[in-house]
This record gives C-alpha cells, structure tokens and sequence, in this order.
C-alpha cells in the first residue's frame, strides 16, 4: 500500500495537468486554421510600399489574423493600417501605430467572423503611409511568403474541445516522442540506481 | 550497498523520475527557447554573444539580449549541440530561429522540450540525492528525499519554468557539502562556477571564507573562486555590451528596491540590511562548520525581501529541504504556507507565462489566455491581493528562518 502510494501521487501529477488544460479549451472559441508560421527574412513596409499576401482560410468564422512584424529600436510611431479585402473590395480594416509593434512580435489583428470563409480567396494589406524607409516596418517572410497565421470561429464549442483531444492524443503517440521518453527513463533510471548504490 | 528492485528508494524516485519526465515534455516557457536561440551561435564559432547580438540586431529575427553570464551561454551552447543529434539539428534549429507568430509551437514539442531540459533533470536528480547524504538518520532521510522530490515548487520552478538555477542549486549545495567535509577550497571553486553561471552564489563566498582556518586557506579559496569565476568571462571582458548585461543584471536591481525610507531621499535595503547582519553573526560563529543557517537565510530572503522571479525560489529549496528535517511536524505547516504564498504572488505577476501560457504544449488555446492579474482585475485589485501574499510568504519565511536558528542554537 505505502509502495503504491508513491505510483498513486505520480499519476495525480501526471494527470491533473492535462486535465486542466484540456478544460481550457471549454473558454476559449478560436482555431488555427492556415498559415505560413516560418520567418526567415524581412520586407519593409514604408510610404510607397505596402504589403500584400493572399490567404486561402480552410474552414468557416475567419476572425484573426497574426503576422510576424519588427519594429527596429521601437523607431516607429506612425499610422500603420491592416485591410481585408475580398475581389480588391475592403471588408475589414484595422488600424494601429507602429508604437504597438515589437521588434520582433507576432501581432494579432482581430475582427467580425466571416461567415463563408472556407475555400475563399482573400488578400492581406499592410500600409503605411506616412513611414519613411529609415524606420520601415519589417514584416516576416518565408519563400516569399509573408509570416502569417490565421484562426477560425467554430460554431460549436465543442469542436474546439475535439481538436485539443486530438491533437494531444496525435503528439503523445508520436513514435519518436515515446521513443525519447523510454530511452531517457531507461538511463535516468540507471543513473539513479547506479547513483544510490554508490552513496548509500 | 547493492540497490534491490523493490528497494524503498526506487518506489520513491521512480515514480518521481516519470513525473519529471512528463512535466519536462508537457510546458513550455519562452525562456528556454530565447536562451537556446542565443546558445545555438556557440556551434557557429561566436564566443562574445553579447557583441554579436549588439552588431546584428538589424536582422536577428529575435532581438533581446543574453541577460546571463558567459558561462551560461557555453553551458547551454555545448549542450544545444548534443540536443541537435539528438533531435536533428534541422528540427532544432528550424524551430530556433522561427519567431513566426506559430513560433512558440511545433508538431514535436513534447520531444524538443523534454531533450532541451534533461541537463536540468540529471542536476535536480542529482541535487536531491546529495542532500540526502547530509542527513545520516534514516527516518529523517526518507522524509528529506519526499519533500525534495515531490515538493510542486521544484516541479514547477525547474520543469514548467524551464530555467536553469538548479544547476547553480546544485553547485551550492555540493558547495556546502564540501564545507562541512572542511575542503574549503574546492567548494569555493564550485561556488566560482555557480557565480559564473548565475550572480546569486557571489553572496554566498564570505560565509565560506570566515571558515578559513588560516591565511594561505583563505588565500587558496579566494583564488580558486576568482579562478572559476573570471575564467569564463575572459573571452567577454572588452565587451560594452556584455558589461551593460551585467551590470543590469535583476538581482541587483532587485534587493535594493524595497527598504526603510530614512529620508526622502535614502533608504536602508532590507535585504542588504539582513545580508549585512548575517555576515556579522557568521563571522562570530565562524566555528561552525555548518553554515545552512547563512545559505538559507542568504537565498531565502531575496524571495522574501525583494520583488522576486519565480525561478529564483530554486536557490533556497534545498535549504529548506534540509530545515524540513529539522522542523517538528506540528511546525511544517509553516512550509505549506509559505509555499502555497510563494505560488500565489508568483501566479499573480502580469506575465501570462508564469501559468496558463505554460500549458501551451498541451493546449494552444492557453496562449490566448491573459496574465491571471488581467483576468481577476475586474473583481479585485491584483496588486492588494499579490502585497497580501507576499506580506503571508514573507511572515511565514521569517518563522521559518527563526525556528531553524533556533534549532542550530540548541545543538
């Protein structure tokens, strides 16, 4: 009984974590949905030079979009402006000051969901019109690709609860995570054995 | 001895080495991948990274600077490297460099981040089983191994905060081990390194030295230290860069701010003021061998005295695991207290990090969670409530502190 106490007090360790923070997912509505998360190099948004990126949303409720921007040494304060459009016609526009953007910091740009998202083709623009070359803007890109990510409103709650499930189940079963986690028991355990015979 | 399977020390350490092992893969924090992104350029040839950060802003993709000394850039450098083999560098590296707003996240996270903290588990297993030594009791002993090994503070300060101060942890504690066994010098060496990788063991150095027993002890202490204190800085001693790092470094800040205004403008630092009356009564009680007392009490208090991070509470952990023996059971709730006070004013910092923001591997829905102070502040100040808190850790601690002295007095 006292042998098992120990197992008893690893399994509440191990499990209450995980329990908690599936339960998160209860509070929150968003999804990812596409993207291009990798950021290798910069272009530099200034006066006559906006940024534009087309987007391909895979599901229904498009609402946030984050892109990775630097503000090198925090230089810029001026007006910078994110837009939506759909067919070169504006359906959502945010703006901000460069003040708001990091040097080197995924900004969220949130708006109303998009009802019919899914399978449409959407364009991004970043302007700035009052931003002189010296304190450009940079914005993440990848292949030529700007750094994006975008999320979805589900309808249902949930659907969200279902997507963490899965996705944690899919990255617990990984062959090489399970592999890692075996070898690394096996020699931190010989270690320890080795260990307490040789102190005590 | 010859270590048997059902051994009552591998029913402890086993489960307790699978709840490492679980917790060192399931959080994440941003630290450990700022610290990895700046150690990966040692496998490039770059010594000074304070320098290199400093010339190559511009079009680093991440721009903060290396707040650590340079002995914690090479500890972390050389083992980002083995960490590569083992996950594939490309894997590694790719994941590094991407501060992409996906860059917190990886289909492989679980795998990165239990490789990228086993150092600091092979250092906690190795801290516990050496204060173990320090107990010869048997009862005492066990009661010490539980406390340290299934205690929630080190679990979270050393896996979901993903920081390396149990390394320093452990060197202070192999530091104190060595002064009791009287081989001052070679615990001022390992006190050197530990300074070398965190500021904090600098405070520590004179209650070693007061136990000189002559002039060519204190001597050959204090050269061992400065040795392995200033050998690592060598290659980033004409650095600007690296000078500006230290000398803002947030410890130092730190125990200057909160004090007794004598006028409007001096103020008397509680905690250099504990730091300078526990040198005083060290050095009239420099017989004693023993100075847990003087590395408790100089770890301790900074938690306590001034406006703490949350990893810092390693420091003093095991000390206060050793106190925990010395504690009669109708005194260890006292320890409960101050602990659960510790997480509250730690949960209570603005930094979304220090809680919800770890559980990211496991749900990456719990980044768009605010600090837990954004989300309580409709309903209740969460500055009131954190000073509450931390008056609740710092009266507890100083019990503490004063039944541990008390206890050394009666010896």
């Amino acid at each position: 009984m006292l042998q098992n106490k120990y197992w008893l007090i690893a399994l509440v360790y191990c499990l209450l974590p995980v329990l908690f923070a599936v339960s998160l997912s209860l509070f929150i509505r968003r999804l990812p949905d596409t993207g291009q998360p990798r950021s290798d190099e910069f272009i530099w948004i200034s006066k006559n030079h906006p940024v534009d990126q087309d987007i391909y949303p895979g599901h229904d409720g498009l609402n946030v979009v984050t892109i990775y921007l630097k503000n090198v040494g925090l230089r810029n304060q001026k007006p910078l402006f994110f837009y939506l459009l759909q067919n070169g016609k504006i359906i959502r526009r945010i703006s901000l000051n460069g003040y708001n953007v990091g040097d080197g910091d995924s900004v969220r740009f949130q708006f109303s969901p998009i009802t019919d998202s899914a399978g449409q083709t959407f364009q991004i623009r970043l302007e700035s019109p009052g931003t002189d070359t010296r304190e450009a803007i940079g914005v993440g890109v990848s292949s030529g690709n700007i750094s994006y990510q975008t999320y979805y409103f589900p309808t249902l709650r949930i659907q969200v609860l279902q997507a963490e499930v899965n996705g944690l189940v899919k990255s617990v079963l990984d062959f090489k995570f399970l592999a890692a986690f075996l070898i690394l028991f096996v020699f931190c355990a010989g270690l320890i054995v080795c260990a307490v015979s040789f102190l005590y | 001895m010859k270590v048997r399977i059902d051994s009552p020390w591998l029913n402890i350490l086993i489960p307790a080495l699978i709840i490492r092992l679980i917790f060192a893969a399931f959080f994440f924090h941003p630290d450990i991948k700022s610290q990895h992104f700046h150690a990966q350029f040692l496998s490039r040839g770059i010594a000074d990274i304070y320098s290199f950060i400093g010339q190559n802003k511009a079009r680093l993709p991440y721009t903060d600077s290396f707040n650590y000394p340079p002995l914690a850039y090479y500890f972390l450098g050389s083992w980002d490297k083995i960490a590569g083999w083992i996950i594939g560098p490309q894997t590694l590296g790719s994941w590094l460099n991407d501060w992409g707003p996906l860059g917190y996240f990886n289909s492989r996270m679980f795998e990165i981040m239990l490789v990228l903290k086993l150092p600091y588990l092979l250092f906690d297993l190795a801290c516990g089983l050496l204060l173990a030594k320090f107990i010869t009791e048997k009862k005492h002993r066990r009661l010490l191994i539980i406390f340290w090994f299934y205690n929630p503070v080190t679990l979270y300060a050393v896996y979901m905060l993903s920081q390396f101060d149990i390394v320093c942890a452990f060197l202070t504690v192999a530091a104190l081990y060595l002064i009791k066994d009287r081989k001052n010098s070679c615990a001022a060496l390992l006190l050197g390194l530990g300074a070398a990788l965190k500021t904090y063991p600098l405070l520590l150095m004179p209650f070693l030295l007061f136990r000189s027993r002559n002039l060519k002890q204190f001597i050959i202490s204090a050269m061992a230290f400065i040795t392995a204190f200033i050998f690592p800085m060598l290659p980033v001693l004409n650095s600007n860069d690296y000078r500006y790092t230290m000398t803002h470094s947030n410890l130092m800040q730190g125990i200057f701010i909160s004090g007794l205004e004598v006028s409007p403008t001096q103020r008397i630092p509680y905690y250099v003021l504990v730091y300078a009356l526990m040198l005083v009564y060290s050095w009239f009680s420099r017989q004693r061998s023993d100075v847990t007392p003087e590395f408790l009490v100089t770890t301790f208090y900074v938690i306590l005295l001034s406006p703490f991070h949350a990893q810092w509470i390693v420091w003093s952990m095991p000390f206060i695991a050793l106190l925990w023996t010395r504690l009669p059971s109708s005194r260890r709730w006292l320890i409960y207290i101050c602990l659960l006070s510790y997480f509250a004013v730690s949960w209570l910092t603005p930094d979304q990090y220090v809680f919800l923001g770890l559980f990211s591997p496991l749900n990456s829905q719990s980044v768009m969670f605010p600090a837990l102070s954004e989300m309580i502040k409709l309903f209740i100040d969460p500055w009131l409530l954190q000073g509450l808190f931390q008056a609740i850790l710092t009266g507890s601690g100083i019990w503490l502190t004063y039944f541990l002295w008390k206890s050394y007095a009666s010896e």
